[in-house]
C-alpha cells in the first residue's frame, strides 16, 4: 500500500503489523468472544448501537400498529370489522373495539413512540453509534455501564409488552397518564395492573436513560482525541451531548411523579388525590393535587420533546452539509440554538396546562417562554436553507429524509405559535390541532431524522449498503402520508374536536367530519405499509446489501476512517488526530470536494492522496448496457 | 424522459403491482362506501332479514381485510423484485434530477391540498364564535395565522425551490465529489442576526397581544354576573343554577350521594333556591356575564365549549370557573349558520375513560326575556320535605358507616 494513501483501512492495516499492542485487536478481535458477550451481553458501543436501534424498531412497528388499528376506528365508527378479534381478541367482540381498547391502544401508542423510538430507539442508537466514532474514541468512558442502560432499556420493553396481555388490558389513561384517572383502578380498567406495569416499566426506562446520558456527557468531555476540540466537533455529536445533560436534569422528575403515583395507588397516600366520589363511595383521600402531577410530569414531557427532536437536528445537520457538499451555515449559531432550546425548555413546561385553572399570571410567564424558544429554533431552520443554497445536493435517501424533516419541522414549528399563546390556547387546547401539530414536529420530523440516520449510518453499522431504491420509495411514501395524515388534523382542531376520542359520532360538531377521517385513516395506512418497505431493506440489507465502501458519502468526520468491520476498540491503529472541523466541504485548495478531518494542512500541500479512486459511474454504466442488452432480446 | 418506455417495457407487472398496491387502499373506502350504501338498497328492496344482513357486513369486512392482506403482499413483491431483477424506478445516475424534480411538484400539490381545504370548510371553523371574547380570540388568530402563514409560505417554497434549484448533476462519468460546484460559504453573522431579531420582534408583538387577550379573558366576575355550576363526573355533566339570589351554596363531596348527587350543604340559606337542573342543558341569556363555575366528582374532565369559547378542566379537590358573556343567541347562531338544528356543545376536552367520547351537554342561549321566562318556571330543588328526606339519608349512612 501505498505511502500516500492516509488512514484509509488498507493503510491502518501496514499500521497494525507495526504496532503490536493493538494487532491483537486486529487479527484476533472475534475469536475470544463467545456468543453472548458478542452479540448479547456485549461492551462494544457499535453493537450496542445496533440492539437499540432494532430493539426501536420492533416497537415502533408495534405503535404503528396501534394506530392503524385506532384510525380503522375512527374512519369507521359503525362498522364492525370482525378480523380485528384476530388481533385483539376479547377487546373486539364480534368486530367492534372497546371504548377502553381504544384508549388503551392511543395510550400505548403515544408511549412506545415517544419513549421506546424516538427517545431510546433515536438518541440511544445514534448517541452510542456515533459518539465514540466521531470524536475518535475506542469506547464510551463506561462501557459496562452502557451494557446496563440497554438491560434496563430492554427490560422495560419487554414489561411494556407484557402489558398489552393483562386482563385489564394495558394501560389505558393517555401516555400522560394523568391522575386521578391513573390512580384509582376503579375509574377504568385500564388503570389496573396495566398501570402498575407501565409506571415501573417507565422507571426502568428512565434508569436506563440516565445510564445512556451520563455516558454520552463523560464521554465527549473526557475522551476525545488529539485536536479534537469542542468546536471540531460535529454537530450531531454537540446535539447528543446536549440531549443528554438536558434527560439528566429533566428525566429524575419524572421518576418523582412516577414514584408518587405508585405510593398513591398502592399506599393509600394522597399526593395526587383530593375530595374524591368514585363508583358509589366517597374515597378518604383528602389535600392532594391532581395538578401537582401534571407540573411534575411536564418538567419532564416538555425537554422530552426536545431531548426527542435534537438528535434528529444533530443527524440533519450532518447529513445535508455532507450531501450538500457544503459547509453548514452558521455552525455556531447552531450549537448556540442547541444550548438555547435546552435552556428554555426547562421553563415552559406550564403551556400544557394553561386550561388547568392554574394562576392566569402564570399562564403569561409561560407563554412569554414558550414563544421565545421559537426564535432559536427558526434559526436552526434558516440556516438550513442556507445551507442547501447554491449546494450541489446529492440525493442519497438520507438527504431526502434530511430535506423531509425541514419541511415538516416548520410546519409543526409554526403551529407551535398557535398552541403557546395561552389565549389561543383556549380554543386549541387538547383539539386535534394539538395532535397535529406535535405529530408533525416531534413525531413525524424525529422520525424522519432516525431514517435519515438509518439510512446515512448504515454502511458504517452494518458493513453493507442499503437498497437505495427502496429508500426512495419509502421516502416518498411516508413524505405524501405524513402530511395527508395530519394537515386535515389541524382544520379538524380548528373546528374544536377533541383528542382521545373513541367516535365523532355523539357531537354535532365532530359529527361531520366524518369523511375528513376516512381520508386520514387512508394514508395513515399507505404510510404504514410504506414502513414495511423499509423494515424489508433493512433486513436484507444487514445479509445481503452491497459491501459497503469505505467512505461512502464521501463525508469528512471521523467515523469514515474506522475500518468497515467492526472492531472492539474502532481503530485497528492509533486513533487518528484531528486538525479541522469537519465542514471543510468545496473548499478552494483541494483537489476533491471535501477534506477529512484528520488531514493536516501538509498532507494537502503535499498533495497526499486521502480518497479512494472509484468511479461511481462504473456499475451504472454496466447497467445502461445490460438493459440495452434486453431491449434488444425482447 | 428516455427511460420511462424502457420502464413500461421490462416491468409491465410490476407497474401494475405498483398500482394496485397504490389503489387498493382506495378500494377499502369505496368498497365500504358502496358497500354499505348497496347494502341499505338491497335490504330495504328485498326485505332481507337482520341476520343475513349482519352476514353481509361480515363478509365486507373480511373482504377489506384480505384487500389489506394483498396490498401488504404487493408491497413486499415489489420489494423482492427490485432486489432481484436489479429493477430501478429511480435509475441511479438519474437519482438526483428525479428526486430534485418531485421536491418542488411535491410543493405544488402541497399548497395545493392546503389552500383547497382550507377554503372547502372555511364555514366549519371560521365565523364560529359566540361570545365577547371569542371575538379578541379569533382577531388574534387571525393575525398568527398571517404571520405564520407568510414564513411558512416562504420558507417551503424557498426549500422546496432551493432543493430543485441546487440538485446535484448526474450523467457523465466524473464522480461528484470531485466536482467543486457548490459554494464554501460557512458564516455570516449579520445574516444571523437578521434571522433572530426578526422572529424575535414577531414573538415579542404576539406575547404582548395574546397576555392581553388572556388577562382580559381571566377577570374577576362582577356581582351581575349569573352563577351556574357544573359539575362533571363519569360520564355526565350536572348543572345546578342559583336561583334567584344568584347565590350557590357551597358543598362538599362527602354529602354526595342518594338524592343530593351535587353533594350541596343543603341546609345553607343559598341552597334554599338553587336549581339541579334534570336536563343536560344550560340556559343563559345573551349578553350578560356568565361565572361557570367547574368541579369534578371524579377525575379530571374538560369544560369545553367550541363556540362559546370557554375552556377550562374540571379538577377534584380544586374548583375552577370561567367567566363568558354569550353575544349570540342559539336562535341567531342558526340563521347565520343556516343549520336549524344547531345547538351550543359542550364536550369533555380531557380524557376521562371510556365514555370520554360521550359527555354531551347542550347550551341554550336565549333572549333576555326567554331566559326570566324559563327561570320562572323553574322550581328549587331543595324543597323543606326533600331537606328531610336528605338529613334521615345522611344520618343512616353515618349509622352504616359506623357499623362497618
Amino acid at each position: 500500500m501505498s505511502e500516500t494513501v492516509l488512514n484509509t483501512p488498507q493503510s491502518a492495516e501496514v499500521h497494525t503489523h507495526h504496532s503490536h499492542g493493538h494487532a491483537h485487536h486486529h487479527d484476533g478481535h472475534h475469536h475470544e468472544q463467545s456468543f453472548i458477550t458478542k452479540y448479547i451481553f456485549s461492551t462494544d458501543h457499535k453493537m450496542i448501537a445496533r440492539q437499540f436501534l432494532i430493539t426501536g424498531i420492533i416497537m415502533g412497528f408495534i405503535g404503528g400498529f396501534l394506530s392503524v388499528i385506532f384510525r380503522l376506528q375512527l374512519a369507521w365508527p359503525n362498522t364492525p370489522m370482525p378480523w380485528l378479534e384476530l388481533f385483539i381478541g376479547k377487546w373486539a367482540k364480534g368486530g367492534t373495539m372497546d371504548p377502553n381498547f381504544y384508549m388503551a391502544a392511543v395510550t400505548i401508542h403515544g408511549t412506545l413512540m415517544v419513549f421506546f423510538v424516538l427517545t431510546a430507539g433515536l438518541s440511544g442508537t445514534f448517541s452510542n453509534l456515533l459518539i465514540p466514532l466521531q470524536i475518535g474514541a475506542r469506547d464510551m468512558a463506561a462501557p459496562v455501564v452502557n451494557m446496563l442502560s440497554y438491560w434496563f432499556f430492554f427490560l422495560s420493553c419487554v414489561i411494556m409488552f407484557a402489558s398489552l396481555f393483562v386482563e385489564t388490558g394495558p394501560a389505558a389513561p393517555g401516555w400522560t397518564i394523568y391522575p386521578p384517572l391513573s390512580a384509582l383502578p376503579k375509574a377504568m380498567p385500564g388503570s389496573g395492573l396495566g398501570m402498575t406495569l407501565w409506571l415501573i416499566s417507565m422507571v426502568l426506562f428512565v434508569a436506563s436513560s440516565l445510564m445512556g446520558s451520563l455516558n454520552y456527557v463523560a464521554t465527549v468531555i473526557n475522551m476525545r482525541t488529539k485536536g479534537m476540540t469542542m468546536t471540531r466537533m460535529p454537530l450531531t455529536v454537540w446535539a447528543f451531548f446536549i440531549t443528554a445533560i438536558l434527560g439528566i436534569l429533566s428525566f429524575p422528575v419524572l421518576v418523582s411523579a412516577v414514584v408518587l403515583l405508585i405510593f398513591d395507588r398502592s399506599f393509600g397516600t394522597s399526593f395526587y388525590l383530593s375530595e374524591i366520589y368514585l363508583a358509589g363511595e366517597a374515597l378518604p383521600n383528602a389535600g392532594g393535587s391532581p395538578i401537582l402531577f401534571q407540573h411534575l410530569f411536564w418538567f419532564l414531557g416538555h425537554p422530552e420533546v426536545y431531548i426527542v427532536i435534537m438528535p434528529a437536528f444533530g443527524i440533519t445537520s450532518e447529513v445535508i452539509s455532507t450531501n450538500a457538499r457544503k459547509p453548514i451555515f452558521g455552525y455556531r449559531a447552531m450549537i448556540g440554538s442547541l444550548i438555547g432550546i435546552t435552556f428554555l425548555s426547562l421553563i415552559v413546561w406550564g403551556h400544557h396546562m394553561f386550561m388547568t385553572g392554574m394562576n392566569p399570571f402564570l399562564g403569561t410567564a409561560f407563554m412569554m417562554a414558550t414563544l421565545v424558544i421559537a426564535v432559536p429554533s427558526a434559526v436552526k431552520v434558516f440556516n438550513y436553507l442556507a445551507t442547501i443554497w447554491r449546494g450541489n445536493l446529492q440525493y442519497t435517501p438520507a438527504m431526502l429524509f434530511a430535506i423531509g424533516l425541514v419541511s415538516l419541522f416548520i410546519t409543526g414549528g409554526l403551529t407551535g405559535l398557535f398552541l403557546g399563546n395561552a389565549a389561543l390556547d383556549i380554543e386549541l387546547h387538547n383539539t386535534y390541532f394539538v395532535v397535529a401539530h406535535f405529530h408533525v414536529v416531534m413525531g413525524s420530523a424525529a422520525i424522519f431524522g432516525m431514517y435519515c440516520g438509518v439510512y446515512h449510518w448504515f454502511p458504517r453499522m452494518f458493513g453493507r449498503m442499503m437498497n437505495k431504491q427502496l429508500g426512495y420509495i419509502h421516502f416518498w411514501l411516508s413524505f405524501i402520508s405524513v402530511y395527508g395524515v395530519f394537515i386535515p388534523m389541524h382544520f379538524l382542531g380548528l373546528a374544536g374536536v377533541p383528542r382521545r376520542y373513541y367516535a365523532f359520532t355523539q357531537f354535532d360538531f365532530t359529527n361531520q367530519w366524518l369523511d375528513i377521517n376516512v381520508f386520514i385513516t387512508v394514508f395513515a395506512i399507505i404510510g404504514f405499509l410504506a414502513q414495511f418497505i423499509f423494515l424489508y431493506n433493512f433486513v436484507t440489507s444487514i445479509f445481503l446489501g452491497k459491501k459497503a465502501p469505505q467512505n461512502p458519502w464521501k463525508s469528512n468526520s471521523l467515523e469514515w476512517t474506522a475500518p468497515v468491520e467492526h472492531i472492539h476498540g474502532n481503530w485497528p491503529g492509533e486513533i487518528p488526530t484531528v486538525h479541522r472541523w469537519p465542514y471543510d466541504y468545496s473548499k478552494e485548495e483541494a483537489e476533491v470536494d471535501y477534506i477529512p478531518q484528520h488531514i493536516s494542512d501538509e498532507d494537502l500541500k503535499a498533495g497526499r492522496k486521502y480518497w479512494e479512486e472509484e468511479t461511481p459511474g462504473e456499475e451504472e454504466i454496466l447497467h445502461v448496457e445490460k438493459s440495452k442488452h434486453v431491449v434488444q432480446h425482447s | 424522459m428516455k427511460y420511462i418506455p424502457k420502464f413500461f417495457n421490462h416491468n409491465k407487472w410490476l407497474v401494475i403491482a405498483l398500482i394496485i398496491a397504490f389503489i387498493s387502499p382506495n378500494l377499502l373506502i369505496a368498497e365500504d362506501v358502496i358497500g354499505s350504501e348497496t347494502l341499505k338498497r338491497i335490504s330495504q328492496g328485498a326485505g332481507i332479514q337482520d341476520n343475513t344482513k349482519e352476514e353481509i357486513e361480515s363478509m365486507i369486512s373480511w373482504l377489506k381485510l384480505l384487500l389489506a392482506i394483498v396490498s401488504v403482499l404487493t408491497f413486499t413483491v415489489i420489494a423482492l423484485v427490485s432486489k432481484v431483477t436489479n429493477f430501478q424506478i429511480f435509475p441511479r445516475w438519474k437519482s438526483n434530477p428525479i428526486n430534485g424534480s418531485l421536491m418542488p411538484i411535491f410543493g405544488l400539490l402541497f399548497f395545493g391540498g392546503i389552500f383547497y381545504e382550507f377554503f372547502l370548510h372555511k364555514n366549519d371553523y371560521l365565523n364560529y364564535s359566540a361570545s365577547e371574547h371569542a371575538d379578541s380570540i379569533e382577531s388574534i388568530f387571525m393575525v398568527t395565522a398571517l404571520m405564520t402563514g407568510i414564513v411558512f409560505i416562504i420558507t417551503q417554497i424557498l426549500l422546496f425551490t432551493f432543493s430543485y434549484k441546487y440538485r446535484g448533476e448526474s450523467g457523465d462519468n466524473i464522480p461528484f465529489w470531485r466536482k467543486k460546484i457548490a459554494l464554501h460559504y460557512a458564516d455570516n453573522d449579520k445574516l444571523e442576526k437578521i434571522w433572530t431579531i426578526i422572529p424575535a420582534i414577531g414573538m415579542a408583538t404576539l406575547v404582548a397581544w395574546g397576555a392581553i387577550v388572556w388577562t382580559n379573558v381571566h377577570q374577576d366576575p362582577t356581582k351581575e354576573a349569573i352563577n351556574i355550576e357544573v359539575v362533571a363526573e363519569q360520564f355526565q355533566w350536572t348543572v345546578r343554577h342559583s336561583g334567584k339570589d344568584n347565590i350557590l351554596a357551597g358543598a362538599d363531596y362527602r354529602k354526595i350521594g342518594g338524592g343530593n348527587s351535587l353533594g350541596v350543604n343543603f341546609k345553607e340559606a343559598a341552597a334554599k333556591d338553587d336549581i339541579v337542573l334534570a336536563e343536560k342543558e344550560i340556559h343563559i341569556p345573551v349578553g350578560t356575564p356568565i361565572n361557570f363555575q367547574i368541579r369534578s366528582k371524579d377525575v379530571l374532565h374538560g369544560f369545553y365549549t367550541p363556540q362559546l369559547k370557554a375552556h377550562i378542566y374540571a379538577v377534584p379537590g380544586m374548583p375552577t370557573h370561567f367567566l363568558v358573556t354569550p353575544n349570540k343567541t342559539t336562535e341567531e347562531m342558526r340563521k347565520q349558520l343556516n343549520k336549524p338544528d344547531f345547538n351550543y356543545e359542550v364536550a369533555c376536552s380531557q380524557l376521562c375513560g371510556s365514555a370520554h367520547y360521550n359527555m354531551r351537554l347542550i347550551i341554550v342561549v336565549h333572549t333576555q326575556e326567554e331566559y326570566k321566562e324559563w327561570l320562572e318556571k323553574q322550581k328549587p330543588t331543595f324543597t323543606e320535605e326533600k331537606i328531610i328526606q336528605l338529613e334521615e339519608e345522611l344520618k343512616e349512612r353515618e349509622k352504616a358507616l359506623k357499623n362497618s
